[in-house]
C-alpha cells in the first residue's frame, strides 16, 4: 500500500518545497532596499493607430520614493515620495499634487509605490492575487477589489524572475500599457545625486 | 393720612399696569441671547444694512462636523452622523452624503460647462506655446490614465486642469472619498458634513436643544464606533456657550447676591419691614425697567439683566437711606419722608440724568441697559417715596447698631485727617492712570469653552477653511456686471496669491459672458496646437462646438452652486457676491486693491468690531468727562460753589481710584470697564448727597451709606466671580470706584453731630 502511494507522497513533496508562495516573494521583493532600472513603456490606446512608445530610468527607494525619469520622446521626470507628487517638464514647469489636499490621489500614488516597490501586503489589501509560476519566472495578476481602483484598472500583471521585469496595466478603458524593464540593479544606498533629488 | 394711602394705592396701581404691559408680550417672550445683536449692525460704511445682516445671518446657521473613525469604518461612521442630524429638528439641510445620480450629475454638467470656468492660472498656461506638451505628458504617464476616448472628447484635458486650478485657488483640502466630501490628516480620513440651521434653531431655546441634540449624538457615535472622533464648528456652540455662562451668571450670583442682602437687611434692622421695601423697590425697579425697555425697543437682550445685577444694588439705597433716617432720629414716618425727599429726587434726577447720556452710544445693547437703569431707579424712588412712609408706620423705631462707632469714625473726617484718604486716592489715581493700558480686542472679552476652540482650529487646519473673518464684498445692479467685477477681481487676487499676500480665496468660479466669449477663442488657438502634437500618434480630434455662455442664474439653479449658495446675496435691485479670503500677510496691499477695483469692499469683520469697541471706548471716557462736568454744576447750584465743588469729589476720586486700581492689577481697560465708571458716578452721586442733606444726622447718614455700600458690593462684588471677562473686569472697576466713593464721601457731612429732634 505505502509502495504505491510513495511517489504520490514524494510528488506532494516536492511540490511543497519547490512552489513559490505570495510570502516568498514578498519577502524576495522586499529584500531590496534600492533599485535602479532602465525603462521601456508602450502605451497602446483605442484610436491611436500606433502605440506611445518612452524610455527612460526608473529609481525606487523603500526609503524615500519613486523617480520615474522619462528622457524620450520627451524629458519628463516624475518624483512621487510620502507627501506627494512633482512632475517637472522640458520647459522646467512644476506641477505638484500633495496627498494632503488630494486624498484620491493618495490612493493611486500609494498602489503605485506598492507595485514599483514588491509590497505584496498592501497589494493583497485591495486586490485579488493570483501567483502563478513558469519556471524560473513567476506571475502575478491583481484584480482590483475596491470601488476607486476598479473605476481605473480592470488587471494589472507582474511578471518577473530575480526582480519585476514586466507591468501590464490594464486599464477601464480598454487601453494596454506595458512597463518593460531591464539592466535592474539592487543598490544598498543611494548616491548623493539621487538623494538630492527627492529633496524638497 | 389719607393723602398717604391714595398715593401708596396710586403707585401700586401703575406698577400693576406696567407688569400687565410686560405680561402682554406672552407668550413667546422676546427675549434676545444672540452676541451680535449687542453690536451696531453695520460692519463697515460701505455696505449696505440689509446685505450685511443677511450674510451675518446666513453665517451664524452654517454648522461644519468632521467625522473620522478608526480602520474602515470612516465612511459608515459619516452615514451615522448625517442620517441622525437629518433628524433634528432645528436643521433645515444636511449636505454630506453625494449619492451616485448626484455626482453624476454634478459630472455631466461640469463637462458640458467646463470651458465658462477658467481661472487665470489656467488662462495663462493656455496661452504659454506648450500647453500640447503638458498634455502629452499626461498621454505618456501610464499612471494617469488618459484613454484616447478621453482625449478626443477633451483634448486639452480640461475636465483634469480646471478643478485642479479650482482647487489650488481655493486652499481647500477637499477631495472626494467614496460618497462624502473628506479631507486627508496624517493618513487619517475625515469625512465632511455641512449643515444649515432652521431660522428657529437660532433662538434661545431653538439653539439650547441644537447643541443639546449634538452632545446626544456624539455619546452615541462612541458607543457605535470605539474611537470614533467629531470635530464640530459653527456660530450656534459659541453663541450657546455664551448664553450658558450668562443665564448661569444671572441664577447662581443673582440668587447668591439676594439671599446674602436679606441676610444684611435683616442684621441692620432686625424687622422685615425694612427688607420689604428693599425688596419692593428692588422688584418695582426692575418692573420699570423692563417696560421701559420693551416700550421702545420691542425686545429684551439678556446682556440687560445681567447688567441688572448691579442696578439692584443701587434701588437698594433710597430704601435704605429712608429707613436709616426714620429710625435713627425720634422722628414720624412723614418727617423722616419730608427729610429724605429732596435729596432722593435730586440724587435719582442726577443718576438718571447719566444714564440717559449713554443712549447717545449707538450699542443697542449700551442703550438697553441705559435705559433699564434709569427707569429702575425712577422705579425704587417712587417706591420709596410713595409706599416707604405706609410701612414706616408699622415699625417702630429702634436703636440701630454701629451708631456709636460711626460717629467716632465720623471725627476722622474733621481736622487734619481728613486729608489723608483723598491725597492716598489722588496718588494712586496718578500712579494707576501713568500704567494704564487698553486692550479693544473683541476675543477677550468673552472666555469660550476650551473644548470648542481646539475643535475649531482642527476643523480649520484639517480642511483648509480658515475661520478667518475677511472677506470682499462685490456689489452690482445686474449679473453680467457683477460677474465682469468678479473677473477683475479673480485677476488681481490670483496675482496677489502668487506674491504671497494671501494663502486662499473662494470666488465664484463661473466667469463673465464677455471672459467665457475670449475664453472660447482661446480654448480653439489650444486645441488646434495639441491636434497638430497629436497628429503623428495617429489621433484624428473630431469638429468642436463650442458650448454656449452659461449665465449666473443656469449655474446658480444647477449642480455646480454646491458651495456657493452663501456667496450671492440677492437684494431688490443689486446683487452682491461674497469673496471669503484667508491667510492676508499685507492687508493695506488689499486695501489697495480693493481700491482701484469698482464695487468692492474689503471686510474685516473682527477689526471692525475691535475699532467700534476702541471708538466707543474713547465716547464713553468724553461721556463720563461731561457726566463728572454736569454733575458738578448741578451741585452747585444747589449747594453752593464751595460745597458743590466739595461734594463732587468723592465722584470724581471714585472714577479716578477705579481706573486706578485696575490699572495696577494688571486688567487692561475696555469699553465695559468704562461701563462700570458710568455707574460708579450715579453709586457717587448718591453718597455725597446722603451725607450732603443738612436736615439729617450725619451719623445716620453714615450708617445708611454703610449699608447702601455693603449692599452694592454684595451685588457687584458676585460680578468679580463671573466667568466671563468683561462681566468680573466690570464688576472690580465698579466695586473699587463705589469702596472708594464710600469711603470719600464723608468728607461731604454737612448735618448735625448729634440727633436733631
Amino acid at each position: 500500500m505505502i509502495k504505491l502511494l510513495l511517489p504520490f507522497i514524494l510528488w506532494l513533496g516536492l511540490s511543497v518545497a519547490q512552489a513559490l508562495t505570495l510570502t516568498d516573494l514578498s519577502a524576495r521583493l522586499a529584500a531590496v532596499d534600492n533599485l535602479r532600472a532602465q525603462f521601456t513603456q508602450e502605451r497602446q490606446l483605442l484610436g491611436f493607430t500606433k502605440p506611445l512608445r518612452s524610455q527612460g530610468q526608473l529609481l525606487v527607494s523603500k526609503e524615500l520614493g519613486i523617480v520615474w525619469q522619462q528622457d524620450s520622446p520627451f524629458y519628463l521626470q516624475l518624483i512621487i515620495d510620502k507627501q506627494g507628487l512633482r512632475q517637472k517638464d522640458g520647459s522646467g514647469q512644476e506641477l505638484r499634487i500633495d496627498h494632503d489636499a488630494n486624498p484620491q490621489f493618495y490612493q493611486l500614488s500609494a498602489l503605485l509605490q506598492a507595485l514599483l516597490q514588491g509590497k505584496v501586503d498592501t497589494l493583497q489589501q485591495n486586490f485579488k492575487l493570483d501567483l502563478k509560476e513558469a519556471g524560473a519566472s513567476w506571475h502575478l495578476s491583481l484584480v482590483p477589489q475596491d470601488g476607486l481602483m476598479q473605476r481605473i484598472f480592470t488587471r494589472i500583471e507582474l511578471e518577473g524572475q530575480q526582480y519585476i521585469d514586466k507591468v501590464s496595466l490594464y486599464d477601464a478603458q480598454d487601453d494596454v500599457s506595458v512597463i518593460y524593464f531591464s539592466k535592474t540593479q539592487a543598490l544598498d544606498k543611494l548616491s548623493e545625486a539621487e538623494r538630492e533629488l527627492f529633496a524638497r | 393720612m389719607s393723602s398717604l394711602r391714595v398715593k401708596g394705592f396710586g403707585w401700586g396701581v401703575f406698577l400693576l399696569l406696567l407688569v400687565s404691559y410686560c405680561l402682554s408680550f406672552l407668550p413667546r417672550f422676546p427675549l434676545q441671547s444672540s452676541v451680535l445683536a449687542l453690536l451696531p449692525s453695520a460692519l463697515s460704511a460701505q455696505v449696505p444694512a440689509e446685505v450685511s445682516t443677511t450674510l451675518g445671518k446666513r453665517l451664524d446657521a452654517q454648522v461644519v462636523f468632521l467625522v473620522a473613525a478608526p480602520g474602515d469604518n470612516g465612511e459608515a461612521a459619516a452615514k451615522f452622523v448625517s442620517a441622525k442630524l437629518q433628524a433634528l429638528a432645528g436643521v433645515a439641510k444636511v449636505a454630506g452624503q453625494l449619492d451616485a445620480p448626484t455626482k453624476e450629475a454634478y459630472g455631466r454638467f461640469f463637462f458640458a460647462h467646463k470651458e465658462a470656468l477658467l481661472t487665470p492660472s489656467l488662462r495663462e498656461k493656455l496661452h504659454s506655446a506648450d500647453y500640447a506638451s503638458t498634455v502629452l505628458s499626461q498621454l505618456y504617464a501610464g499612471f494617469a490614465g488618459v484613454s484616447a476616448r478621453e482625449i478626443s472628447a477633451d483634448p486639452l484635458l480640461l475636465s483634469r486642469q480646471v478643478p485642479l486650478s479650482l482647487q489650488q485657488a481655493s486652499g481647500s483640502k477637499l477631495g472626494l472619498c467614496g460618497d462624502f466630501l473628506c479631507a486627508q490628516d496624517k493618513g487619517q480620513p475625515y469625512y465632511f458634513i455641512h449643515l444649515t440651521l432652521k431660522d428657529s434653531a437660532l433662538g434661545l431655546q431653538g439653539s439650547a436643544d441644537f447643541v443639546a441634540a449634538v452632545d446626544k449624538l456624539r455619546a452615541t457615535l462612541a458607543q457605535q464606533f470605539p474611537g470614533a472622533t467629531l470635530y464640530q464648528r459653527g456660530a450656534v456652540f459659541f453663541s450657546q456657550a455664551a448664553a450658558q455662562s450668562a443665564q448661569h451668571d444671572i441664577t447662581y450670583l443673582g440668587s447668591c447676591s439676594l439671599i446674602l442682602l436679606i441676610l444684611l437687611m435683616w442684621g441692620a434692622y432686625r424687622s422685615l419691614l425694612p427688607l420689604s421695601l428693599a425688596l419692593g423697590s428692588i422688584v418695582s425697579g426692575a418692573i420699570c425697567g423692563l417696560s421701559l425697555v420693551l416700550f421702545v425697543c420691542g425686545e429684551v437682550h439678556a446682556f440687560t439683566f445681567l447688567v441688572g445685577l448691579s442696578v439692584v444694588g443701587m434701588c437698594c439705597d433710597y430704601a435704605l437711606y429712608y429707613f436709616t433716617v426714620y429710625l435713627s432720629g425720634k422722628l414720624s414716618a412723614q418727617q423722616a419722608l419730608q427729610q429724605v425727599t429732596r435729596t432722593l429726587l435730586l440724587s435719582c434726577a442726577i443718576t438718571a440724568t447719566a444714564y440717559l447720556l449713554m443712549l447717545s452710544a449707538p450699542f443697542p445693547g449700551v442703550q438697553q441697559m441705559a435705559l433699564f437703569c434709569a427707569a429702575a431707579l425712577a422705579g425704587a424712588c417712587g417706591t420709596v417715596l410713595c409706599w416707604g412712609p405706609l410701612l414706616a408706620l408699622r415699625v417702630r423705631p429702634r436703636p440701630l447698631p454701629g451708631l456709636g462707632l460711626l460717629t467716632k469714625t465720623l471725627s476722622l473726617y474733621r481736622g487734619k485727617t481728613r486729608y489723608v484718604l483723598p491725597v492716598s486716592c489722588v496718588l494712586i489715581s496718578m500712579l494707576g492712570l501713568y500704567h494704564v493700558q487698553t486692550d479693544d480686542d473683541v476675543r477677550h472679552l468673552a472666555a469660550m469653552p476650551d473644548s470648542l476652540l481646539t475643535q475649531d482650529s482642527a476643523v480649520s487646519s484639517i480642511t483648509g477653511q480658515m475661520a478667518d473673518q475677511t472677506m470682499l464684498l462685490i456689489q452690482a445692479p445686474d449679473e453680467e456686471t457683477l460677474l465682469q467685477r468678479n473677473d477683475a477681481l479673480k485677476e488681481r487676487l490670483s496675482a496677489l496669491q502668487a506674491e504671497g499676500t494671501l494663502k486662499a480665496f473662494q470666488a465664484l468660479a463661473l466667469n463673465s459672458h464677455q471672459q467665457q466669449q475670449a475664453d472660447i477663442k482661446l480654448i480653439a488657438q489650444a486645441r488646434a496646437q495639441v491636434a497638430t502634437a497629436l497628429a503623428p500618434l495617429g489621433l484624428e480630434l473630431s469638429a468642436w462646438t463650442p458650448p454656449a455662455p452659461l449665465s449666473l442664474s443656469a449655474f446658480m439653479a444647477s449642480p455646480l452652486a454646491r458651495g456657493y449658495e452663501l456667496a450671492l446675496v440677492q437684494e431688490a435691485d443689486s446683487l452682491a457676491l461674497v469673496v471669503p479670503v484667508q491667510g492676508i500677510t499685507d492687508k493695506e496691499a488689499l486695501r489697495a486693491v480693493c481700491a482701484q477695483l469698482e464695487g468692492v469692499s474689503f471686510i474685516d469683520r473682527k477689526a471692525d468690531f475691535d475699532s467700534l469697541f476702541a471708538h466707543y471706548r474713547h465716547f464713553l471716557s468724553y461721556l463720563v468727562a461731561v457726566a463728572l462736568a454736569v454733575m458738578a454744576l448741578c451741585f452747585v447750584i444747589r449747594l453752593g460753589l464751595k460745597r458743590g465743588l466739595l461734594t463732587t469729589i468723592p465722584s470724581l476720586l471714585a472714577v479716578s481710584s477705579a481706573l486706578g486700581f485696575s490699572a495696577l492689577m494688571g486688567l487692561k481697560v475696555n469699553f465695559f470697564m468704562l461701563l462700570a465708571l458710568v455707574m460708579v458716578l450715579g453709586v457717587g452721586v448718591n453718597y455725597s448727597l446722603f451725607f450732603a442733606n443738612r436736615l439729617s444726622a450725619a451719623a445716620s447718614s453714615f450708617l445708611a451709606v454703610s449699608l447702601a455700600m455693603l449692599t452694592t458690593m454684595v451685588s457687584l462684588g458676585i460680578l468679580v466671580l463671573s466667568s466671563v471677562p468683561a462681566v468680573s473686569g466690570f464688576g472690580f472697576t465698579l466695586a473699587m470706584g463705589v469702596a472708594v466713593a464710600y469711603v470719600l464721601a464723608p468728607l461731604c457731612a454737612t448735618g448735625a453731630k448729634t440727633c436733631k429732634k
